[in-house]
């Protein structure tokens, strides 16, 4: 079983919020309670294993 | 699926600047209303954006240094002027206010990445993930990971 894992990188009063091994769309759920916690949310940014899954789950769909 | 996201930090619960503040030498001060500094605006700092000086020394929460002496400055927690909830930290850097940048880091670096550090481990601690915290010696920068 994969686990989850969030990582927050904090410097300088500025936080880097990283999600990894979730399932769906559940990595946002997972991080937006830490997000709202530290302050203000200024970039949101896939990785590339998300937007992999994303497309994959796009390309299925339209079968 | 990941995603990465960048957020500023700000104080939006007491807890965590009370566990920020302790790690730097601080003590929180709840409901105290004013903080400590020059006492009069002379124009020979950049201003916070969004902050009026008339209001400089009112707040609604105080961070103090644990080892206060007089004269010593204080931070002050002011509501955000975004309007969000929450505070910003405000306090005056001139003379007596280079003892709290000893302890908080310039601009408070040191202090803010506590406190963000503090409310990281709250909100994962709650939702049921193991939590180790390092330091980079080398930056001061803080990693906090949760793994369930």
């Amino acid at each position: 079983m994969i686990s989850e894992t969030i990582v927050i990188d904090i410097v300088d009063g500025q936080a880097v919020v990283t999600s990894k091994g979730f399932t769906g769309a559940a990595c946002l759920k997972a991080t937006a309670d830490i997000e709202k916690a530290l302050g203000h949310k200024t970039s949101d940014t896939p990785t590339a294993e998300m937007r992999t899954t994303a497309a994959t789950v796009k390309t299925g769909a339209g079968q | 699926m990941s995603h990465v996201g960048t957020v500023d930090c700000f104080v939006t619960d007491l807890a965590d600047a009370a566990a920020g503040g302790e790690a730097c030498g601080f003590e929180l001060r709840q409901n105290q209303r004013s903080y400590t500094w020059y006492g009069q605006y002379v124009g020979d700092s950049q201003l916070a954006p969004g902050h009026d000086p008339a209001t400089f020394g009112t707040c609604e929460h105080v961070l103090r240094l644990k080892d206060h002496r007089e004269g010593d400055y204080e931070i002050g927690l002011v509501p955000r002027v975004d309007g969000e909830p929450g505070w910003e930290l405000l306090y005056d850097s001139w003379g007596p206010g280079s003892r709290i940048e000893a302890r908080a880091g310039q601009r408070l670096a040191k202090l803010k990445d506590e406190i963000a550090a503090a409310a990281s481990e709250r909100v994962l601690r709650r939702q049921g993930y193991r939590v180790t915290r390092t330091v980079n010696a080398e930056t001061g920068a803080i990693q906090v990971r949760g793994t369930r």
